[in-house]
């Protein structure tokens, strides 16, 4: 079904497409689950995911149900939460260790 | 120095201390050694100040000021069309998202989560973009997946 790689397959109820990610790439084949299973024509790339995982066990998206819209985990803020802390009399202490 | 051990952020202390920040094996704190500028060189055994903390710095009155710093990667769910086109972001980010799985109505999303290093299930409703904690135990909760009929949804607990 897939060629030269395909991680987290993903059905679309209705739109009888099956969605994959090669690479960079999100990918779609149509088919057919009626009586035996087919691929109706070769996979395209619908678009570039860069910067998406693509960890086999952890999906990254989802498809609606008509196959029209595709929900995805992007990277959003990175944020830093800085703590000071102070310690009076430090040598007090390391001179009686 | 040991391989794999790296030394930053070195500071001299009025004591006869240098002060650095330590990292080893994934670890990192600041640590002290006795030091002296007529004999340069690390004199006894360094020691552990504190296992947190980097950017030592010691004032004259021998005052220890350090910094902690945590950092948190977020992720946000974003809806886009055939073509790659960002539609919109759906709810407020979290960190940790994966496993996002749209109900068969396509108006909610079941999608694992990170809260206080728990990872559960969270679940946001595309039409107001608000979201709703599903599970609360201290179990890893992953993988999603709705019923055909939308009212159930079952997932993986490790």
């Amino acid at each position: 079904m897939s060629y030269n790689g395909g991680v987290q397959p993903q059905w679309s109820y209705w739109s009888e497409e099956l969605f994959y990610i090669r690479e960079n790439d999100l990918m779609a084949v149509p088919i057919r689950t009626s009586a035996r299973f087919y691929t109706l024509a070769i996979s395209r790339g619908l678009f570039s995911i860069d910067g998406v995982s693509d960890n086999p066990l952890e999906p990254a998206y989802d498809v609606t149900s008509d196959g029209q819209r595709i929900v995805l985990v992007r990277d959003g803020m990175y944020t830093m939460e800085a703590t000071v802390t102070v310690v009076e009399n430090l040598f007090q202490n390391i001179n009686s260790r | 120095m040991p391989a794999g051990e790296l030394m930053t952020s070195p500071v001299y202390a009025s004591s006869g201390h240098l002060l650095y920040n330590r990292t080893q094996g994934g670890k990192q704190g600041i640590w002290a050694a006795p030091f002296s500028t007529d004999s340069p060189g690390v004199g006894s055994e360094p020691f552990l100040v504190t296992e947190k903390g980097d950017w030592p710095s010691v004032s004259l009155d021998h005052t220890l000021v350090y910094a902690t710093t945590v950092g948190k990667q977020e992720q946000q769910l974003v809806s886009l069309d055939r073509e790659g086109g960002t539609i919109g972001p759906i709810g407020p980010s979290l960190s940790g998202l994966f496993s996002p799985a749209v109900s068969p109505e396509d108006d909610l999303i079941a999608v694992v989560g990170r809260d206080e290093d728990c990872w559960d299930i969270w679940m946001y409703d595309i039409g107001q973009g608000s979201r709703s904690r599903l599970t609360f135990d201290g179990y890893q909760e992953s993988h999603p997946s709705w019923s055909g009929e939308g009212d159930r949804i079952v997932f993986s607990i490790a």
